[in-house]
């Protein structure tokens, strides 16, 4: 690939409520065959609820595919996946946008952009939300 | 390209000594933080710069906005409302908040001045201190 390495998705500190709140995308990742990402919540106090979906874009930032959910609630925590480029994706899958449900993936599609989207329920305090992806 | 910036990233690419750019994201007791290896000119101040408050324990450095631009630091933030062509709030370009780990040592960003010729960003100038 183009620019093969580590990449921060979203480093931010979480306080009130976010709703579907995209992230600058990372570019410029052509020949991408593979990502392993990681999630990581920084609990301090307060809130419900917060939800990361990693997308993709095939067409440029037109529209974006989500490929990965984290899911966090109340306590600290780390969450990796691995994702392939080269995954046969036989069976046409219908894409999302911030809908795919907690703590899944769709692997296979990668694109030569990747973005964070950010939603957020309840006021956390002292909290923060990183993202961090390695590319190859 | 520039020629300036050409002219920086040559010798960058030939002199320049590796730093560490880091952006910290901090929420009381927690944080995080993304870091982007660049090459610098590091300079120890001379004699006629060491005036008033400032002393031994500064640095002058010279990065590229190239090397930034290549490792895409600080990655994915929030976009910000208003857009315009040179963004004050541009995240590329390092802020007193950011911290530099020059030579195995945590420092303090203390001055941040970005050059611009013809419209595009040529060099960022840091002054550290720690």
């Amino acid at each position: 690939m183009l620019n093969p390495g580590d990449y921060s998705l979203c480093d931010l500190a979480v306080t009130t409520a976010l709703n579907a709140v995209a992230q600058t995308p990372i570019k410029n990742l052509e020949g991408i065959l593979a990502a392993t990402i990681e999630a990581k919540l920084s609990y301090g106090s307060g809130g419900t609820s917060i939800r990361a979906w990693v997308q993709v874009t095939l067409d440029d930032g037109a529209t974006w595919i989500d490929i990965a959910c984290f899911a966090f609630t109340t306590s600290s925590g780390v969450k990796v996946v691995n994702l392939s480029g080269l995954t046969p994706a036989t069976t046409a899958i219908t894409p999302s946008d911030g809908a795919m449900a907690d703590n899944t993936v769709q692997d296979g599609v990668l694109g030569s952009a990747m973005r964070v989207k950010l939603t957020s329920t309840g006021t956390y305090a002292n909290t923060t939300m990183s993202v961090k992806v390695s590319t190859r | 390209m520039n020629r300036f910036l050409a002219q920086l990233d040559r010798r960058l690419e030939a002199r320049g000594e590796d730093i560490v750019l880091r952006k910290r994201t901090q929420a009381g007791s927690t944080g995080s933080f993304v870091d982007a290896t660049v090459p610098a000119i590091v300079r120890a101040l001379t004699v006629e710069q060491l005036i008033g408050l400032v002393n031994q324990q500064h640095f002058f450095l010279i990065i590229s906005p190239t090397h930034i631009n290549r490792a895409q630091w600080p990655g994915g933030r929030t976009p910000t409302a208003t857009g315009s062509l040179i963004d004050p709030a541009d995240p590329r370009i390092p802020t007193t908040s950011d911290q530099v780990i020059l030579r195995g040592a945590v420092k303090a960003i203390e001055r941040v001045a970005p050059i611009f010729d013809a419209g595009e960003c040529i060099r960022i100038e840091l002054s550290v201190l720690g």
